[in-house]
Formats: structure tokens, sequence, C-alpha cells
């Protein structure tokens, strides 16, 4: 076991590098100096030439890519051109709330999803199966930023109940969770009923029902944890995704998070912050693959064997 | 064991994933800020989760004698010498050496902050400033002339990459400070007399000089106060200046206290603010990047302004409303819509064209549609409230008549094609440039918009080959000067694509700079401004926008301020 996750750790190195380096790479063939771009209509030319200067952008790309990397070991990540802090600490300062809307929005998929999917499969073809199912498909097909308006109008604008922007109390949680939450729990909810199905059609099931067991003892412990191998993939995408940053739900309801960081960014050209960001939410998702992965061979003996 | 498997892997993913540093992540701001300050991410977040909420009227936690304002995104940063934009935070937590003040009839005028008076040699080039005295920084250091110097010289190091450096290019030793040949200004653009006195030395009579120092880029900042930031952050290029509340120090009526990131700002009331301390307790300053949301909380309450440039089809509905109307505030905003005209493009370069176009486009029409009808059409360069803005400037009226007259005098009578070019993200921009294209249809002017991405609008534009385009400009400072040479030399006019041929008017908008007759001086723009505009046609003028904001029942004084960015200073502001 412990062989495969140092395998799997190993293998993850050189795509980290190769990221590094096609982000450093693409961003440099941008077209434009990016302190012209940031500084906009007020720019005067003598300024952006000797900040551009003072950071170095005339040097040749490799000289820039070196001195990234050897600074990038060296923890340091650089100043962002805009925000004027440490790309370390803005990302620092903003992965907290995004940890918080991944948690928060992932409890809410899978408490919603993995229920809502068993239900659907247990009365298949039933009423409650097309109802669940209709919900499922509207939460995976509706846009999240109409979604999110919507709550905000109902909840916070109309009845008061929760506030309609910002992220310091577990109220302002509520509403951006259900709203990132309801498309994966659509998904989930989707894919446990279409593999429970697929599972229920097995031998070892209609022996566990020959045993007298009562429908809902078949479902949970036998057929459950087999159907449940490659949801538990899925969830563990869709919380990396999430930790990578939730752009619509951050912007709606004004969460300091890594997404706004990270699109704030590229509508500034802030190179720094642009690369910090990108190849912190790569690190997340090899991570979480990563994690989904091991935990598949946890689940499936098989796997690690192979 | 079964039983558990389902929480397990619950569990593995939860702690698998959030392990990485996550969790360490989301408990690195509860480590106190006091022992590690030059750790911007201590502080913020752990105050952030320490405020009680929901108590009272707000959810926000701050006392209600607080003013709420929402910005739409973060800042640059709180230290103005790093950005051309964000100046409403420290117009509230620092002042300048001079300020403008509008007058009732429109016009301004410029009038002492923390200097109460200068004297100008004859030859126009030394000034003899007189500091305020007992001014108080909110450090508690005492404002003395080498705080101006420590403001000079900070924003001329070349290693600080301060963004409004040449507003100081016309003091001597510029060149030699701006490529740190030499440390300091001291002895060559400024010359300390004593605590109270000093002297700015220029190159040339340079005019604006004053104006410039109105501009928020130009706040005096503390020594001891820039000295404590910069050795926070372990170096002067990784000042905590602007970045930590505690170190982004002023002498303004505000002292911030509260930054968490992309979430908020709080500045609170200074107590020995210089002219008084202002009847507010705070300003808290909410970002909310959304423009809908910032509405909602507007409407509830939870924010006391709503800047209607941000919801523009809202304006007739704030206007007309019963609820609303009388907490509308208007302003000037000391700015002008226009499109260039690019010279070197055919059939541009004949003037009959240009004034064709002047003509052809209903900028009214355009005004009443796309912005309420809130703003004024323009004939000129400079607007309203802008020092030198002449009022009876002769109309460039919208005459489809005149407009094809002069087409077919130019042998254009069955009008051309030509390209309006902006840039992919500004849906604003598109439709103004979409109406332009169906109003120029009628005179057989077939328009193509074509859209750029933003780098690389601005690489071609430098070039000088960009099509006519729209854009804006606002005042920076009070003076012509900010308008005409922004645009109306060589240099300025080929960088920003219109190429304009007439060097002639092109030398008096430099010679203008160095007049020392103010009237004489105010006249010259006014000659050229029609020259230029009307005569020549290197501009279709299209409106003023007036800046339009409502406020919630609850806020009194709410004076617009002379500016052409839109910032304001919060000091008067009180609430019910």
């Amino acid at each position: 076991m412990t062989k495969y996750i140092i395998r799997r750790i190993l293998t993850a190195i050189p795509i980290m590098i190769a990221v590094v380096f096609i982000i450093f790479m693409l961003l440099q063939v941008l077209p434009g100096n990016p302190i012209s771009i940031m500084m906009g209509e007020k720019a005067k030319p003598a300024v952006i030439e000797r900040v551009s200067r003072e950071l170095g952008l005339y040097d040749p790309v490799l000289v820039r890519f070196g001195r990234y990397v050897w600074n990038a070991l060296h923890g340091d990540f650089g100043r962002s051109y805009k925000l004027n802090r440490q790309v370390s600490d803005l990302i620092k300062l903003s992965f907290p709330n995004t940890v918080r809307l991944a948690i928060s929005a992932s409890l809410f998929a899978w408490l919603m999803g993995i229920p809502a999917g068993i239900i659907s499969a247990i009365k298949r073809n039933k009423f409650v199966d097309h109802f669940v199912m209709a919900i499922a498909l509207v939460g995976i097909s509706s846009p999240v930023f109409w979604g999110a308006m919507l709550l905000q109008f109902v909840f916070g604008f109309k009845l008061k109940l929760l506030p309609l922007s910002g992220y310091n109390s577990y109220k302002h949680m509520i509403l951006p969770a259900i709203i990132l939450g309801w498309a994966s729990a659509g998904s989930i909810a989707r894919m446990v009923r279409s593999n429970l199905l697929e599972v229920m059609k097995n031998d070892y099931i209609r022996t566990a029902r020959s045993k007298g067991l009562k429908p809902w003892a078949v479902v949970y412990k036998h057929a459950l944890k087999n159907s449940l191998m490659p949801v538990v993939t899925l969830m563990a995408i869709q919380f990396a995704g999430m930790l990578s940053g939730a752009v619509i739900t951050e912007t709606v309801f004004g969460i300091g998070g890594i997404g706004r960081l990270t699109v704030d960014a590229i509508n500034n050209r802030d190179m720094p912050l642009l690369q910090g960001a990108t190849i912190f939410s790569t690190l997340i998702i090899i991570i979480g693959n990563m994690a989904a992965d091991i935990m598949y061979s946890f689940l499936d003996p098989r796997i690690r064997d192979r | 064991m079964k039983k558990l498997s389902l929480l397990l892997i619950l569990c593995l993913l939860l702690t698998s994933v959030v392990g990485c540093g996550g969790e360490k992540a989301v408990e690195a701001p509860a480590e106190p800020a006091a022992e590690t300050p030059a750790d911007p991410a201590a502080d913020p977040a752990a105050e952030a989760e320490e405020k009680p909420v929901a108590s009272g009227k707000f959810d926000d936690g701050y006392p209600e004698n607080v003013l709420r304002l929402g910005l739409q995104g973060e800042l640059e940063s709180a230290d103005v010498q790093l950005t051309t934009a964000d100046y409403t935070i420290p117009m509230n937590i620092y002042d300048c050496l001079f300020e403008v003040q509008p007058k009732d009839d429109g016009s301004s005028e410029i009038v002492g902050n923390l200097a109460t008076d200068f004297e100008v040699s004859d030859d126009g080039l030394v000034y003899t400033m007189h500091l305020r005295e007992g001014v108080k920084f909110h450090n508690g250091e005492i404002l003395t002339s080498d705080d101006v110097l420590y403001t000079v010289d900070r924003m001329l190091n070349p290693e600080r990459m301060a963004r409004n450096s040449d507003s100081m290019s016309m003091l001597k030793g510029f060149d030699a400070a701006v490529e740190g040949e030499i440390p300091t200004m001291e002895g060559e653009g400024i010359v300390i007399i004593d605590d109270n006195t000093f002297e700015f030395h220029l190159t040339k009579a340079f005019s604006p000089f004053l104006a410039n120092l109105c501009v928020p880029g130009f706040s005096i900042y503390n020594r001891e106060a820039g000295d404590a930031a910069d050795e926070a952050g372990g170096g002067s290029d990784n000042s905590q200046f602007g970045v930590l509340p505690e170190y982004t120090i002023g002498t303004g009526a505000f002292m911030m206290k509260d930054w968490v990131l992309n979430d908020h700002i709080y500045i609170e009331k200074n107590p020995d603010y210089w002219k008084g301390p202002s009847k507010l307790d705070g300003i808290l300053f909410k970002i909310v990047p959304d423009n809908e949301t910032r509405r909602m909380m507007f409407e509830s309450g939870q924010l006391d302004e709503f800047d209607l440039d941000d919801a523009r089809e809202q304006i007739p509905y704030y206007m007309e409303s019963a609820e609303w109307e009388d907490n509308v505030i208007i302003g000037n905003r000391v700015g002008t819509f226009y499109y260039h005209i690019n010279e070197s493009i055919a059939p541009f370069e004949n003037v009959l064209v240009r004034k064709a176009m002047q003509h052809a486009i209903d900028k009214q029409a355009i005004l009443d549609s796309l912005y309420g009808g809130a703003g004024e059409v323009a004939s000129g360069i400079l607007a309203p409230g802008m020092m030198g803005y002449n009022a009876d400037l002769p109309k460039l009226e919208y005459d489809p008549d005149l407009a094809r007259e002069l087409l077919a005098e130019a042998g254009y009578a069955d009008g051309f094609e030509m390209t309006i070019s902006q840039t992919t993200d500004s849906p604003n921009t598109l439709s103004l440039n979409e109406i332009v294209q169906a109003q120029l249809a009628e005179f057989g002017i077939e328009v193509t918009i074509d859209q750029m991405d933003e780098a690389s609008w601005f690489d071609v534009r430098r070039t000088g080959a960009l099509p006519m385009y729209t854009t804006s400009w606002s005042a920076d400072f009070n003076d012509p000067d900010n308008f005409l040479y922004s645009f109306f030399t060589p240099a300025n006019s080929l960088n920003r694509s219109f190429n304009y041929y007439n060097t002639d008017a092109m030398a008096r908008v430099e010679a203008a700079r160095y007049m020392l007759d103010h009237d004489a001086r105010m006249q010259e723009y006014q000659d050229l401004e029609k020259l230029i505009i009307q005569d020549d046609a290197a501009w279709i003028p299209l409106f003023h926008l007036k800046h339009i904001w409502v406020v919630s029942d609850r806020v009194n004084n709410y004076v617009p301020f002379w500016a052409g960015w839109s910032g304001a200073n919060y000091w008067g502001v009180y609430l019910d």
C-alpha cells in the first residue's frame, strides 16, 4: 500500500513541473505589457517603462522562468502586480474561505445526493424516482448565477432570513453551500442511482434477498458499498474542483476565495498572482485525484495489486 | 466495520484532500497577530472570525453609527503611491497639501489643506510652502517638512515602483531620483527651511504645479510610519504600508482598522483630526463584486449608498420612484466621453469628413438611451467643473443636413467604409458603438466594429494604427493641462492613435504649461480647445456624464466631491 502511495506521489512531481512550465510560458506569450493593461487609460508611458524595467519584464523569457522557479523553490512566488502583496499571502488569506465553502457545499451535496440516489433506485420508475431525478436534472442544468440570485432574492432580500453577501458567520455559509452543492448533489444522485441499479442485478444480491433480508438491509449492507466506488471518484474530483475556486458563487455572494482571486488576476493580467493561483489550483486537483486513486485502492484491493 | 464504511469513505476523502494544507490554512489565521506582524495572513481573517454577527440592524458586527459603502473590487493598495484609481480610502485616511473645493456655481478652487499658504517666486520656479502646525499622524507623530520630503523621496525611489511618480517630474533632480542616482530630493527639488516651512524647486515655471499637489497620489506620509512598515515586511520591497492596517498611517479623518481581503475594509474615526473629529464612528467598505447584490444590499438597508454607475439602467427607476427620488445625489464627473478619429486612416485625413462625423452622430439620443439622459452633450474637451471650462463654446449640434453637405463637399456623398475598434469585454462600449453604427448608416457610412482583446488593443494603439474608438477621460487635477497635454502633444497623439496633424497647435499646448499669467493661460486653453475640436475636428466630443448616487434615508450632508476619479471624502457626512 505504502509503495502504491509513493508511486502515485512520484508521478505527480513531473506533472507539477510540466504545469509550472506551461503556465509560465503561456502567460509570457500573451500579447501586451501587463503593466500598461493594469494601469489602463491613466498610465503614463514613462512610468510604465520604469515599473516594467524594475520588475524585470524586459529580461529574456528563460531568465525570467529561471528566476521564477528559483524564487518559488525558496517559497517566494512574487508580489501581485495589482494587489501589491505577496502572492503566497493572498492565497493564504483566500484559501480558508474556499475550504469552508467547499466543505459546506460538499456536505450538502453528499447528504442530499447519496440518499436521493438510493431512494430513486429503490423506488425505481415510481413517482418518487421521477421526482427526485427531475430535481437532480434541474440542479445539474441550471446556471449557478441564476440559482444564486434567486435564493439571494428570496431568502436574503424578501424574507431577510439570511445575509445577502459576505462570509463571516455560519449564516453566510448556507446559501452558497446550497447553490454550489446543488449541482454536485444532482450528479451524485444520478450516479448513485444508476450504479445501485447495476449492482442490484448481481447474483449475490439475489442470494441476500433469498436469505430473507429486508430490502433496506440488502441495499445498505450489500449493494451500497460496491455501488459507491465510482461515486467516490466523482466526489473527490468535485471536491478538489471546488477547492480550486467557485468563481460565480464567490462573486455573487461576495466570498473572498481562490476563484475570485484567480479571475481578478486574469482580468488584470496580474502575472505573478495568476501563476501562483493556477499552480496552487493544479496542486489541489492533482492531490484530489491522487486521494481518489488511493481511496479506490483501499476499497478495491485489485487496483493496487495491478 | 462494514457499517462504518460510508462514514469512513467520507472522512477519508475529507481529511486526505484538506490535509494537504487546507487544514493548516484554515487554522493559520487564528495565530495572534501581535506575534507575527510581518505575516499579513495572520491578522485580518482572525478578526473576522471574532466579530459578533447579526446583532441589531446590521449583520456585519460593526456599530450602527458607521457609514456602510459598497466597493466593487478589492483595493490595489491603501498605499496611494501604488494606484492610479483606488482613491476612496486614501482620500479618507490621508491628506494632501492642498485640495480642490467645488463652488456653488459648479466651478472650483484650490484651497490649503495640510499647507496653509504658499508664495511663488516671480520666475515661477520656487514655491515656498507653510505647513499647518500641530497636525498629528495616526501614530501620534507631528507633521513636519521632513514628512513631505519623505513622501517625495519614497515616490521617486525606483524600487518602490510608484505609479504616479511622473506627477513630480517638474521638480529639480527628478530624473536623477527616478533613475536611483540620488537617494533624496533634499537640496534638489525640496529645500527644508524649518519644521513647518520648505521650498519646492522647479526646473521650469510649471503652472499646473499647485493643482498637481491636490491629487490623492500626493498624500503626505510619515517617515517613522513608513520605516516601521518597511521593517515589518523585511525591507522596502515588501513594505506593509498600505497592506496591514496598523502600518498604514496618515493624517486623515479616519484611520485604517480592519482589512479582510476581498471582504471588507473598516476605517474608524480619528479623534485627533485637525479639522475636528467626524460625526461618524467609522466607515465600513464592503467588497461586493456583483452589482445586483450590491443593489439588493442597498435597498435592504445593509449599505448606505449605491452608485448608479453600476446600474445605469436603474437611473430612471431611482430618479422617478417616490421612495428614492429625494435620496438621489447628482454630481459633476469632471470628465468627457469622446471618439478619437485616426487622421492617418483614409478618409479621415480630410477635415470635412471629420466635421461631418461630428454632426452626423446624435449625441443626445445616445445620452438618453444609454445613460438615462443624465449628462450634457459636449462640444469641447474640458468638462464642467474644470478650471478653464468654456460654457460659451459653440455647440456641435446634431445636424444631418450639414453632415450630408460636408460629406458631399469632401467627395463622399455616398458614404464610405470605416472601422471602429474596441476591446472585447466592454458591453457598454459595444452598445454605444452599435448605436453610432446605426446612426452613421443613415449617411451611407458602413461601420465595422472590430473587437480586440484588451492587451492587443493597447499594443496596436501604441503604434498609432488603431482605428476610431471611444473612451473617456476624467480629471486627475484641476487644470486644463491635465486634459490637453494628455492628448495633444506629438507623442501622446501617436500613443493614443489619433495622429493629430497640427504641430503648431501641439506646440502651443506645450507652451501653455509654462505661461505665468493665469488669465492669459486660461484664454489660451479656450482658444486651443476651439481650434483643436471645432476647427480641426480632431475628436468627436460626445457628452459629459453626471455622476449619480442614491443614499439611504439616514445619510446627511452627502456632498459630491470634486474629482474626476470617483472617490470622496466622507468627513462631513453624518447619520440620523
